[in-house]
């Protein structure tokens, strides 16, 4: 198993993107990393980085200590599942396994070994002498797996390797490539765009977004404590309700005021945001989520219109316009016109153009510098 | 009335449609004819219908022919030299053609420029400074001076390179992380997953060069390494002139061709195809 330590590693393209921007990040033994963000924000670079694929501009790449930035990918005992699976189609089921075995330079006794038990652990045994193009998604997808396990490499990098396949197939999937993590204990970097696949899978999560690394903390760090205004605008869904407000001290504490409310900050709120207590009279951006707000007929904190309502079965996504114009997460200085604050209820029957009384779960709430989107 | 004139309308369609075929097939048909004939015949029946249904069917200008020539040396020089000319042209233009597409080199971009504009340049504009060059190397009358200037090819080269460009990046770039250093990953990888651009630089390769007639002329002097094209046009000068003996020269000549394509039919269409298709 491999502990990989990135410093300050970057990537510049030759046409002058900055792929990644002087990333600092480890990733313990045994690990199950996985790397969110947007499409265009670095995590495929970094995955390329780690395979040996593609070289750093600058900065450092160790694993277990040792310096690999020059070593090309045979030397560095990884094995990568590509999005499209990169299946060899002119080899079988079998011959695809066999192969990474064979550049290893594994005796044939060996190699059947291996691949015999592999495929019996993802359940391939049957389609051993098949062609790629004969399976489906998912068993290509086992296939995958499979020959970048068979090799027991000291460190997996998968790169969306669930994106191609159906809500259904990907959510089965994904119990299965944790629990086979957890088994063989190999070191994992797991790239996604999918948040829920981020939440779900991760021993702990790296949010990327334009070459930078935003925030790594475990799942619920991420959730409950968002490091800026895009990792609170990224995770979640719907994403957390961003709104420009104002700090106000009176009665002895501290408040935030949003438009026409004024919303207590209790004790829960200070402990996290441990920079406010001076801050009174600054402008900030508040954060909530969809289920900090909650139906109240009595002295409610806002009455807003629906716009929109979306049934889920279980609950119901009420789609609102908000009492001020909601921030852009990206550029947090910046009002989008367009936007509608997201409240998540069960039970409730809302319907468009109805107005309904909100209150807010001051616990919950968030704070952000309007300037950069950092938390404070 | 409206089924009569459509009728019409496929009658002279189907007739002129034939007509262009029979004219296209006519010289073939003649030679085939005129070689199974006797020899007195042939002249006097050429232009009659008896000039592609024969009344007598003999072999013996097939047996001529064998006997005043060294077909079978001749046959085996051919074979040999464009059996080498696929080969090698094989190896080397497909790793031009990988070079170009998967590589970045300083210079690529000239050097791709240049196989597109040898394209356009027809072999007879630089046949007389070739013919030079293999001179003063002292390569004449060898198989080397008829294999080795048709090895590398702009065309097959190109043909290639479009080939490789269509083939998916991962598929290297997993041989690469599975261990595989870079001639693995050309062998077991990519050559595997562009057969049909081999099949069809084969196809066309010895499709163009079993005719080639004025390299070989030019650079042959004696029968020792002389090909089936120059063997035919000598023995045409060659007393005494029976057309007999040389159209069944000529049948003799295409037979190896037709029987290949018996066999590769499918690749002969393919590589057709992807003359017009990548080209």
């Amino acid at each position: 198993m491999a502990r990989v330590e990135l410093e300050g590693l970057t990537r510049i393209f030759p046409d002058g993107t900055v792929g990644l921007d002087a990333v600092d990040l480890t990733v313990e033994e045994g690990e199950l990393l996985v790397c969110v963000g947007p499409s265009g924000c670095g995590k495929s670079t970094l995955l390329r980085l780690l395979a040996g694929l593609d070289a750093p501009t600058s900065g450092t790449l160790r694993f277990d200590g040792r310096v690999v930035n020059e070593w090309p990918p045979r030397r560095r005992n990884v094995a990568l599942v590509f999005q499209n699976y990169a299946l060899y189609p002119h080899m079988t089921v079998r011959g695809n396994l066999a192969f990474p075995l064979k550049m290893g330079g594994a005796g044939r006794a060996e190699i059947a070994r291996r691949v015999a038990a592999t495929a019996a652990l993802l359940d391939l045994t049957p389609l051993l002498e098949q062609r790629p193009a004969q399976l489906s998604g998912g068993q290509r997808q086992r296939v995958a797996m499979g020959r970048a396990l068979v090799r027991e490499p000291a460190l997996f990098l998968m790169d969306e390797p669930l994106s191609n396949l159906d809500a259904r197939l990907r959510v089965q999937l994904r119990g299965e490539i944790a629990a086979l993590q957890r088994r063989t204990g190999t070191t994992t970097v797991y790239v996604t765009h999918d948040q829920v696949e981020a939440m779900t899978l991760g021993d702990r999560v790296a949010v990327l977004a334009a070459g930078r690394l935003r925030q790594v903390a475990p799942p619920r760090e991420i959730y409950d404590r968002p490091a800026d205004t895009f990792v609170a605008g990224f995770i979640g869904s719907p994403s957390m309700n961003l709104l420009p407000a104002r700090l106000e001290s009176g009665n002895g504490n501290l408040a935030v005021r949003i438009g026409r409310a004024r919303l207590p900050l209790p004790e829960a709120v200070m402990r996290r945001h441990h920079s406010l207590r001076e801050q009174s009279g600054r402008e900030v951006i508040a954060g909530l989520r969809p289920e900090s707000l909650r139906p109240a007929r009595e002295r409610p904190d806002f009455r807003l219109e629906v716009a929109a309502v979306e049934t889920l079965g279980h609950e119901q996504l009420v789609y609102c316009r908000p009492p001020v114009a909601m921030r852009d997460p990206v550029r947090p200085g910046q009002a989008l016109t367009e936007a509608y604050l997201a409240v998540r209820m069960t039970g409730a029957a809302v319907e468009s153009e109805q107005w309904i009384g909100l209150e807010v779960d001051s616990t919950a709430i968030h704070c952000f510098d309007p300037e950069g989107g950092r938390r404070l | 009335m409206r089924g009569a004139a459509r009728s019409l309308r496929i009658a002279v369609r189907y007739t002129l449609l034939l007509a262009a075929a029979a004219l296209m097939l006519a010289p073939v048909a003649i030679m085939v004819a005129g070689a199974f004939k006797p020899d007195a015949l042939v002249l006097p029946e050429a232009g009659t219908l008896r000039g592609l249904f024969p009344e007598r069917v003999t072999a013996s200008n097939f047996a001529d022919v064998l006997a005043r020539t060294r077909f079978g040396l001749f046959l085996s020089n051919s074979l040999l030299v464009n059996t080498a000319i696929v080969a090698l042209g094989l190896v080397v233009n497909s790793l031009a053609g990988y070079a170009l597409a998967r590589l970045r080199w300083r210079g690529r971009g000239v050097i791709l420029a240049g196989v597109l504009a040898l394209l356009v340049i027809p072999f007879e504009a630089i046949a007389v400074p070739l013919f030079w060059q293999v001179t003063l190397l002292g390569w004449r009358d060898t198989y080397l001076v008829q294999i080795l200037p048709f090895t590398a090819n702009a065309f097959a080269i190109y043909l290639f390179y479009t080939f490789f460009l269509e083939l998916p990046r991962e598929l290297e770039e997993a041989a690469r992380v599975d261990g595989a250093g870079p001639w693995r990953t050309y062998l077991a990888v990519v050559v595997p997953n562009v057969r049909p651009a081999f099949a069809s630089v084969a196809v066309l390769t010895f499709l163009t060069q079993w005719g080639a007639f004025l390299w070989p002329l030019m650079v042959t002097s004696g029968p020792a390494v002389r090909p089936l094209p120059v063997a035919i046009a000598t023995f045409f000068t060659q007393p005494p002139l029976q057309w007999g003996d040389i159209l069944a020269f000529g049948v003799m000549m295409v037979a190896p061709i037709l029987v290949l394509f018996l066999l590769f039919q499918g690749w002969f269409v393919r590589g057709v195809a992807a003359s017009g298709i990548k080209g």
